[in-house]
């Protein structure tokens, strides 16, 4: 190896080693500064260490006390919830979702406004909708599921747009040939291909909202969301474990069942 | 002087809104960072291929689904109870959901990693830590960096809305105007909230681009 070369590679290894030293100085500045911004200190990290083992043992054994029924009750008004919202947001989503297609609408300023609209509906978060809605409707699963529809029939119409605009054209092109209109065609040449596909999404969303829909309650939209969150600021520990044991078995529960229930779809497919 | 129904009356709190932004995003960065710190670990112990036995790659990942199951402002709600009111208790949540959700998608990665340069060190007795330094992190690791900006992107919302609970940033401030029953103050939080929201949104969706080489 030449010298040169030698000296070449030393330079760049001792430069590499410069950056990743500075980029550790950095992060490290901008630790400790978050830390004392956040008000981490030992002594408050050891507290609440000693409050959480006081509520672990006050959570020992998790029970439902006397509530066993309305914490059921309120389990299946979390599911109800996310199955009216999803239902509610596909059915919106369908009509919306076909005007969302490139191939559909075909003028492009229209489509890219629309495609614009859509997304500002897709990015605002079922829970903020959730906050609005129990201020409209007032405390109660009402103002869950019209958030869960809210926050969710955008995003159902972008996905049913691409699941058009992916669908082989040569079934529309055939009912075109015959003279039929723009409605038939989109009725018998389109959406037989992008329902099922359209269908698939919905079922995902419905299981994704059970799991969000027990979030709602704790801003006051009904549900097992709003029993845990009573429990919490009622210090009523072992009703809290019991809840959040049942919501993991649900959750587990949903895992498997949505994968077999996928994977029988996608073998029928 | 501000007059009254102007965009400069209905915000008249913007400098505090905006630090509160900030330490939204302060805070999901910090609770990314923690994430990462617990999660990666667990990544390769979770891992089928690279654990060190089978059970302990069992109990790591029902671990990481027990972290991963547990809705973040559910942590945030008991753990204001413990913390006090503030952001460290929603960096926590956050941090806690994020060790479960990147150590399962990390683990992924490692377990698709090719083997060959692992045999190789194995066949010069490296360590079992140096393996998985030099022969699995340096192959996951373009996989990794992407989660993480997903993640980033996802706990910035959370962080956002995890004040809700009294955890913290700008989502403790609307819920304090709305309980003293500001509600121009509220919706203008929310308008805040909502356009950070967006903004994150895009900035990711032009960083993945980038990333992924597309030209669109």
């Amino acid at each position: 190896m030449s010298r040169a070369l030698s000296v070449e590679i030393e330079r760049r290894v001792w430069r590499g080693r410069m950056i990743a030293m500075g980029v550790g100085v950095l992060s490290a500045v901008w630790f400790i500064w978050s830390a004392i911004d956040f008000g981490i200190t030992p002594q408050r990290l050891l507290e609440a260490g000693e409050r959480l083992l006081q509520f672990a043992g006050a959570a020992m054994p998790p029970s439902p006390g006397p509530f066993l029924e309305p914490i059921l009750l309120a389990l299946a008004e979390t599911i109800a919830m996310a199955f009216l919202g999803t239902m509610a947001a596909a059915v919106i989503g369908l009509p919306l979702g076909v005007l969302a297609a490139r191939n559909v609408l075909t003028f492009k300023p229209l489509h890219f406004a629309y495609r614009r609209v859509l997304d500002v509906f897709r990015t605002i978060p079922a829970i903020i909708w959730a906050f609005i809605f129990v201020r409209a409707v007032g405390l109660g699963p009402m103002a869950g599921w019209l958030a869960i529809a809210m926050s969710d029939f955008a995003a159902l119409a972008k996905l049913h747009g691409e699941a058009i605009e992916n669908v082989d054209g040569k079934a529309g092109e055939g009912i075109r040939s015959t003279g039929a209109g723009r409605v038939i065609t989109l009725r018998y040449g389109i959406l037989p291909a992008s329902l099922p596909l359209y269908l698939a999404q919905v079922l995902y969303f419905f299981e994704s909202n059970i799991r969000s829909a027990a979030i709602l309650g704790i801003v006051g939209a009904g549900g097992i969301g709003f029993q845990l969150s009573e429990r919490v600021r009622d210090y009523m520990w072992d009703q809290v474990a019991f809840i959040i044991i049942l919501f993991l078995v649900i959750a587990a529960v949903l895992d498997t069942a949505s994968r077999s229930l996928r994977r029988r779809l996608m073998r029928g497919a | 002087m501000r007059t009254q129904g102007s965009l400069h009356y209905w915000f008249y709190d913007i400098g505090k809104w905006l630090g509160l932004i900030a330490t939204s995003i302060n805070m999901a960065l910090m609770a990314t960072f923690l994430g990462v710190l617990a999660g990666w670990p667990l990544s390769f112990l979770a891992a089928r291929n690279l654990s060190p036995s089978p059970t302990v790659s069992l109990v790591t990942r029902r671990l990481l689904d027990l972290l991963r199951a547990l809705p973040d402002l559910v942590v945030a709600l008991v753990l204001v109870m413990a913390l006090g009111v503030g952001p460290l208790a929603g960096v926590l949540a956050i941090a806690i959901h994020t060790s479960g959700a990147l150590g399962k998608l990390i683990a992924e990665a490692n377990e698709n990693a090719p083997m060959q340069a692992r045999e190789a060190m194995i066949a010069a007795g490296a360590g079992w830590v140096t393996q998985m330094r030099f022969a699995i992190v340096p192959q996951a690791l373009p996989n990794v960096v992407s989660y993480l900006l997903i993640r980033l992107e996802i706990n910035v919302a959370a962080a956002a809305a995890i004040g809700f609970v009294g955890a913290g940033g700008i989502g403790q401030e609307f819920m304090a105007a709305l309980s003293l029953g500001l509600l121009p103050d509220a919706l203008a939080i929310l308008v805040l909230i909502v356009g950070l929201i967006m903004a994150i949104d895009m900035i990711s969706q032009a960083v993945r681009r980038r990333l992924s080489g597309v030209r669109a």
